[in-house]
């Protein structure tokens, strides 16, 4: 898949999580490659640059096991990004559903019709 | 753990990331990496979860890509004179009055000297000697109080991108002048009441002399900066020192925002250093009434070896 599409598809799902509650890194890509097939070099970069545009804070925090945590928190301005970019989302998810199952949902449909075409040209 | 930090740390170097975000990438990476060790994952799981450091850092600098400062368009200049660069170094020796200069990079291998305003431009000394490029103000004899202004004029140099400047000194008197993304090893500025503003450059030395004026430096990195100030402000942001800052002032004001550096030394009579994010490792502090304040998020500790005031303060918080 593109880089950059695809960087902004795990921006937004990286956003979705956050939105919802603070969290730290390692539980953050945790929740997202129990989904999607990501890793860290891809979900940290991301966190560091939407942090950097003031879209999250960190604040740190005790654990029971070993060092303290630093923890992202959506702020007001992260969260106005995140509707934006959701809306972007909803409506080219929508258009592309729109387009591939304009010829139905059943595979079965598709293979037969394209199929017969197939036979068509070779008919003639 | 130990090695896969160590292997980032050498690869972020390698993407010339600033000392303090390499500093703060690798604590993150060390906490999730020891996240993931409580959690019980073996170390291929990790390996498997976390990446190879090269592609970590390539995805950093990525997207962490810092935009070079925005050149100066040579349209509405005219070119003064050229000269081809044969080695990798030069020096650059500037003596100005009143005429504003911007000093940025050029794509090809010469010096180009760009000029604008109806100044009489052939009195100015332009040469390229011996590696040695100048650029002098005619001298002026007797008394020139009033410069009229439509005799103006403003320089706009561009020097090879490819070449390193070995030393970078500017003398001015009120002239304005502006660095752009410059590669200088030892850079001296002496200026009287004119301004400086230095952007994304990479310098090792710096000196900086200013009576009254202001100086804005951003997004750049030094070994040591030494400023030396009598009412002049200076404005810091978003820089690395890597070894040494003084600053003496006399009631210059000195704002530090987002700065690391190992050496922190002020001296001051009545100015003030405003630091915010700002996180030297030692400071001596010296000054009859100017104050130290320091605003940090993170509460790293700071040093204080030397404190000798009459009425200033040190606030850190």
């Amino acid at each position: 898949m593109n880089a950059q599409f695809k960087r902004g598809i795990i921006e937004l799902c990286v956003l979705s999580v956050l939105v919802e509650k603070d969290m730290y890194g390692y539980l953050i890509i945790n929740q997202l490659s129990g989904f999607i097939d990501v890793n860290e070099n891809t979900i940290y970069p991301i966190l560091r640059r939407l942090t950097k545009e003031d879209y999250f804070e960190t604040y740190l925090e005790e654990s029971n096991e070993g060092a303290p945590r630093k923890y992202y928190k959506m702020t007001e301005k992260g969260f106005m990004y995140y509707l934006q970019l959701r809306e972007e989302w909803d409506s080219f998810i929508g258009g592309v559903y729109q387009v591939i199952n304009q010829g139905g949902k059943k595979n079965e449909e598709i293979f037969r019709r394209f199929k017969t075409r197939i036979n068509e040209t070779k008919a003639d | 753990m130990k090695k896969y930090l160590e292997d980032l740390r050498q690869e972020l170097m390698k993407q010339k990331l600033t000392e303090k975000e390499i500093e703060e990438i690798i604590a993150d990476h060390k906490e999730m990496i020891s996240n993931a060790i409580d959690e019980g994952l073996s170390e291929e799981e990790i390996k498997a979860k976390f990446g190879k450091p090269s592609q970590v850092a390539e995805e950093l600098a990525d997207s962490d890509d810092q935009e070079p400062a925005e050149q100066e368009e040579t349209k509405g200049f005219q070119l003064l004179e050229s000269f081809e660069v044969k080695g990798d170094s030069i020096s650059v020796d500037v003596n100005l009055i009143y005429e504003d200069i911007t000093y940025q990079l050029g794509e090809d291998s010469q010096i180009k000297v760009f000029y604008q305003g109806k100044g009489k431009v052939e009195k100015y000394e332009v040469s390229y000697e011996k590696n040695e490029f100048r650029l002098s103000a005619p001298k002026r004899h007797g008394f020139n109080f009033f410069i009229n202004k439509e005799d103006g004029i403003n320089f706009l140099v561009e020097l090879p991108r490819k070449v390193i400047v070995n030393v970078l000194k500017q003398v001015i008197i009120s002239s304005d002048s502006v660095f752009k993304n410059l590669n200088i090893k030892q850079f001296i500025a002496n200026t009287t009441s004119g301004d400086l503003d230095i952007d994304h450059c990479q310098v090792e030395k710096f000196k900086l002399h200013s009576v009254s004026g202001d100086s804005k430096i951003e997004n750049s990195t030094f070994e040591d900066m030494v400023l030396s100030l009598v009412s002049g402000d200076v404005f810091i942001k978003n820089t690395t020192i890597t070894q040494d800052f003084k600053a003496s002032t006399v009631s210059g004001d000195v704002h530090v925002t987002d700065v690391t550096c190992v050496n922190f030394e002020m001296s001051a009579v009545s100015g003030d250093v405003n630091g915010k994010e700002f996180y030297p490792q030692k400071v001596i502090f010296k000054s009859v009434s100017g104050d130290l304040n320091i605003k940090n998020k993170e509460k790293k500790y700071i040093e204080i070896v030397k404190n000798s005031t009459l009425s200033g303060d040190i606030n850190i918080s």
